[in-house]
């Protein structure tokens, strides 16, 4: 009996040692990974987070992007050397990480990334270079042409004025005939140049033709149903704020039944304007909506949003 | 009398409890999503943080420690009540700032165009005015026509849902520009009952 429990006692501690054993083995397994090193006390599981994510991000730029690809089917020797190098930089960074030197770990993954953007600078990205190009063009050709318009329209209204007298028309439109030409020779840089010339000759002379004016938008409607079509989107805005006034709050939020019951109000408001649109009472039916809008108004203002 | 005093007393006093509560709310929310209800009433000691402690910034990046901290360089800039709480237009104005129209040639002008854009809305509200000068002496056309408004009257519909939302206006007030949170800034032609401009728009408009 004495001896059992002599050995119950030595069992346990025998146990305790284990257990620390292999929980010290599974720590410093587990450093490998995410979690705490053996080494230099452990740091904040933050830093760990932090330095695995951008370690991921450098070894998949420097071994599988398309960058890399691109710098490896070129012929360029130091842009070779320079990936080389940021590879190396990422290995040294996992072995840092690995040994508990975030530090150094994080110094190695900024080097890396350096290296990385000087070799891929070294090799233009050349399909994605004119892909931009053609894009810009499109871009500028929408914004010329939008502001033509808008240009015509603005001399329109002066009687006794004509685009002359702002804008050098025959020049703008030869911009734009060479800025044609060169997209067809898939020179895009040279014709998206061409067409910030215009677009700057066309937007000085729609800022001459409408300097210091003043153009009113008018809200006049055509008849009141358009009034009543107009009044439901003024309404429906005002509930996709509300909803995202509901889903940003918390749900303890006292106000939230305040702004329920406003909801609801609008609710009821919204179908006696439709029953009242249906039956023709149009005048009516706008009223009962504008009601609606009001009582979400109102709950939007007692949540804190100003009016 | 001292009745309603005491009624005024506790009233006002739930006011401000209330009010409290919606800064210490909207901090909370802010602090998980930017994008959210009164993202902007920040008490006075959290506005400005420096570019390591804003939360835009990569704190660990070399870029966010060697970035002048806004406090330091807002301190001279005329004030404004809200956004980043600086009256840009003013600053530019009073040739505080001098922002270079292009980035590569430091001689380049804007083309400035002054024309204001009068909204009409409906209820008491004041109608909206868009001034074209203030925009323009800061950004080029191309930054908001015709990708985010069509240069044409009647193109646009607009509503202050998307706005808040982040789109039209939005794109940028409550973000780099001044909060929406700032009514009567765009809603600045007063109306009379009739909903006749009371106000000469010249007069009125601000940026």
């Amino acid at each position: 009996m004495h001896v059992n429990r002599r050995i119950g006692v030595w069992s346990g501690v025998v146990a305790i040692i284990a257990a620390g054993f292999i929980r010290w083995e599974t720590l410093s397994a587990g450093a490998q990974d995410t979690t705490l090193p053996a080494a230099n006390g452990p740091p904040a599981e933050t830093n760990y987070r932090a330095i695995n994510s951008k370690l991921k991000l450098l070894g998949t730029l420097v071994n599988e992007s398309t960058t890399a690809t691109r710098i490896t089917a070129s012929s360029n020797e130091q842009a070779h050397e320079l990936l080389a190098d940021a590879r190396e930089a990422w290995q040294n960074a996992t072995a840092a990480r690995d040994a508990g030197d975030i530090d150094a770990s994080e110094q190695q993954v900024k080097q890396g990334l350096e290296t990385m953007s000087a070799a891929s600078r070294m090799v233009e990205d050349v399909g994605r270079v004119q892909r931009e190009q053609q894009q810009r063009y499109q871009q500028l050709r929408k914004r010329v042409l939008s502001f033509s318009e808008a240009f015509q329209r603005a001399v329109a209204d002066k009687p006794g004025r004509s685009i002359s007298d702002f804008l050098n028309r025959a020049e703008v439109s030869g911009l734009l005939k060479e800025a044609e030409s060169l997209a067809h020779q898939a020179d895009y840089v040279t014709a998206n140049q061409r067409l910030v010339k215009a677009a700057d000759a066309v937007e000085l002379a729609l800022s001459l033709a409408r300097d210091k004016e003043t153009l009113v938008h008018e809200l006049k409607f055509d008849s009141p149903e358009d009034e009543y079509a107009y009044e439901i989107q003024r309404n429906k805005g005002y509930q996709q704020l509300i909803d995202l006034l509901k889903h940003k709050r918390a749900e303890s939020d006292t106000k939230l039944l305040y702004v329920q019951k406003m909801v609801v109000e609008n609710e009821r408001l919204c179908e006696d304007a439709e029953a009242l649109f249906k039956q023709g009472d149009t005048q009516a039916a706008l009223r009962e909506l504008e009601k609606g809008t009001d009582k979400l108004e109102m709950a939007l203002r007692a949540s804190g949003m100003a009016f | 009398m001292k009745r309603v005093n005491q009624f005024m007393i506790k009233s006002v006093s739930a006011f401000m409890l209330l009010t409290l509560a919606d800064v210490f709310s909207a901090a909370d929310v802010m602090a998980a999503d930017p994008n959210t209800f009164n993202r902007l009433m920040k008490p006075p000691s959290q506005r400005n943080p420096p570019p390591t402690t804003d939360g835009i910034h990569d704190k660990d990046g070399i870029g966010a420690k060697s970035l002048q901290a806004p406090k330091e360089s807002f301190a001279k800039l005329p004030k404004s009540k809200s956004g980043n709480y600086v009256d840009w237009v003013k600053a530019l104005d009073d040739g505080e700032i001098q922002p270079r129209y292009d980035r590569l040639d430091p001689e380049a002008k804007p083309i400035v165009m002054d024309l204001n854009i009068v909204r009409e809305v409906k209820g008491s509200m004041p109608n909206v005015v868009y001034p074209h000068k203030q925009h323009t002496e800061w950004l080029d056309c191309s930054n908001c026509h015709p990708a985010i408004f069509l240069p044409e009257k009647g193109a646009n519909n607009m509503s202050m849902a998307s706005i808040l939302l982040g789109e039209q206006c939005g794109v940028c007030h409550g973000k780099v520009a001044f909060p929406v949170s700032e009514c009567r800034r765009c809603h600045s032609q007063v109306k009379d009952k009739q909903g006749t401009p009371v106000v000469k728009t010249k007069a009125s408009a601000k940026p």
